[in-house]
């Protein structure tokens, strides 16, 4: 009687895979403080009270990856990511592309107002 | 945009089995601050969230999911992670369960970049009020694979 064969729950990975993850999780580790010191920055920068605070909020609630944003708007994800932290300021027309992407309104000035 | 609290009643787009339609569902809200637009962390929609599904079931609950997205591209935006053994195993050894990491890229506070490695970050809480950051690599629009987690400090 043969035993019924088993499906593996995930596929094993290859030598070169484990060897690649091995380097990304070095390489994170060694990044792990910066990481921390950004993410004080990236709430700092979010929680500002202004418009591009706000727009930071909207691209934190949004479910677009970050990867997806940047390139839709012209940007590098590093120059994203140093927008979200208030390292780097926009020109208004990526500001504009970035509300317009992840569906942010401004609500039109009131005539008179 | 409101947001919701523990206790709060909620009606959820709840899908049929089949994915073709879905109906208004009342819903409790069970944990943590819940904003609109995301998938809202219930007991009734956290089908996604169990960690014991093996692998065929997962890839079956991502195809349905996509027909479903598909079919209502602005409902219940998920993202639903595949999880290789050796990443599970890798996570847990720093305090991470599967579900937990889940939850943080589900319903992360912040989302970043990793500038050495150019991956993915996103930091967030866990059920337990854990705050953890969790790097992944995304696989393709909707599954994305843990690379690694830490329990970190807290933005003051």
């Amino acid at each position: 009687m043969t035993k019924p064969n088993k499906q593996p729950r995930s596929p094993k990975p290859t030598p070169a895979e484990l060897e690649r993850l091995q380097m990304l999780r070095r390489s994170i580790a060694e990044e792990l403080p910066d990481l921390v010191a950004r993410d004080q920055l990236r709430k700092e920068a979010r929680d500002e009270r202004s418009i591009s605070g706000a727009l930071r909020d909207a691209i934190h609630r949004s479910d677009v990856p970050l990867a997806v944003i940047a390139t839709q708007a012209g940007l590098t994800p590093i120059q994203l990511d140093e927008f979200l932290t208030g390292e780097r300021t926009l020109r208004s027309d990526i500001l504009d592309r970035l509300a317009a992407l992840i569906g942010y309104e401004i609500p039109p000035a009131r005539a008179g107002a | 945009m409101p947001s919701f609290s523990r206790n709060d009643v909620v009606l959820v787009a709840y899908p049929f089995s089949d994915r073709i339609d879905v109906k208004l569902r009342p819903a409790v809200i069970v944990s943590g601050s819940v904003r609109w637009g995301r998938s809202t962390q219930t007991k009734s929609t956290s089908r996604f969230d169990r960690g014991s599904l093996c692998d065929r079931q997962r890839r079956i609950e991502i195809r349905n999911f996509r027909q479903f997205r598909d079919r209502h591209p602005r409902k219940d935006r998920v993202v639903v992670e595949q999880h290789p053994q050796e990443s599970v195993r890798h996570i847990a050894e720093h305090g991470v369960s599967q579900s937990d990491f889940e939850a943080v890229v589900m319903h992360s506070k912040n989302r970043g970049l990793s500038r050495r490695s150019m991956l993915p970050v996103a930091w967030g809480y866990t059920s337990e009020g854990r705050y953890i950051l969790a790097v992944y690599e995304h696989v393709d629009d909707v599954v994305v694979r843990p690379v690694t987690a830490y329990e970190v400090r807290e933005p003051r």
